[in-house]
């Protein structure tokens, strides 16, 4: 199978070289962003199968940068880092569209679960028929309207 | 037992990979613990302005979200009670002070300590 790429958006060195290690021993393709920026940039230069977004960035709030790259890269399966004093935060981005969201400090294993199913639920909807594709489409918009 | 050798391998490894970031960014944890401890000191002699507390708060945040990456959940627990005690608004009360004094040499003995290889929270990240 094709090495699946995954783009980590944190101000935080350690939090962005960590993940890093965490997922390039698991053999995903990794690149980082510090900024909401950055992020937008490499999301435009190539396909991200997911996206790390860090809900509190300096340039950018991370729910105003997960509504950019809804257009940027709407196949990119998004899910949003917080600290646990702001969950409700995690919870608002959830409302914005977001695929999941994690917990600092990161639980290992959590981190890979959650890459692994949202990576899978991504492999399935490539997988479908075109009828399937529609509906799933459909599904998608209506999900991304409702986080508008 | 033969099952759990594979187990074992991945917790060793796990164990190599923590100790090897925590010395990468050791220097920059500590740094991120001098500003809580400007602060503290600051804060003592009643002279902790809005943006020392602002940095020390910001700081104290920082580690919540990293400690237990490296293997030092108990350091994030207590960063996490710093960024609370700083953050704007009131006074830091007497009572918080001594708290907050505390909760500081707690984290300084986490960060001189580091990860151990039996920390059963390695698997934060």
């Amino acid at each position: 199978m094709e090495q699946r790429a995954i783009l980590i958006v944190d101000d935080d060195v350690i939090i962005r070289e960590t993940l890093r290690d965490v997922l390039e021993s698991k053999g995903y393709v990794v690149e980082t962003a510090e900024t909401a920026k950055e992020a937008m940039e490499k999301s435009k230069a190539r396909t991200f199968n997911l996206a790390l977004l860090d809900i509190k960035l300096p340039d950018m709030e991370g729910t105003e940068l997960l509504k950019k790259m809804h257009s940027i890269a709407p196949r990119t399966m998004k899910v949003m880092i917080t600290a646990y004093g702001t969950l409700k935060n995690a919870m608002d981005s959830l409302n914005f569209g977001a695929d999941a969201y994690l917990l600092k400090p990161i639980d290992q294993n959590q981190l890979l679960k959650t890459v692994e199913e949202k990576l899978r639920e991504q492999y399935t909807a490539e997988a479908m028929s075109e009828d399937e594709v529609a509906e799933w489409i459909k599904t998608r918009l209506q999900k991304l309207k409702k986080s508008q | 037992m033969e099952s759990s050798t594979p187990s074992k391998g991945r917790e060793c490894e796990l164990t190599q990979r923590i100790l090897k970031l925590w010395e990468r960014y050791k220097p920059l944890c500590l740094e991120r613990l001098s500003v809580i401890e400007e602060a503290r000191t600051a804060a003592s002699s009643t002279a902790l302005d809005d943006e020392l507390r602002g940095k020390a708060e910001s700081a104290a945040h920082k580690l919540a979200g990293v400690l237990g990456s490296i293997g030092l959940p108990e350091g994030s627990k207590i960063a996490s009670e710093i960024e609370a005690l700083l953050q704007p608004g009131d006074t830091i009360a007497p009572g918080q002070l001594l708290r907050l004094s505390e909760l500081v040499t707690n984290l300084r003995s986490q960060l001189t300590r580091g990860p151990t290889a039996h920390d059963d929270s390695s698997e934060m990240l």
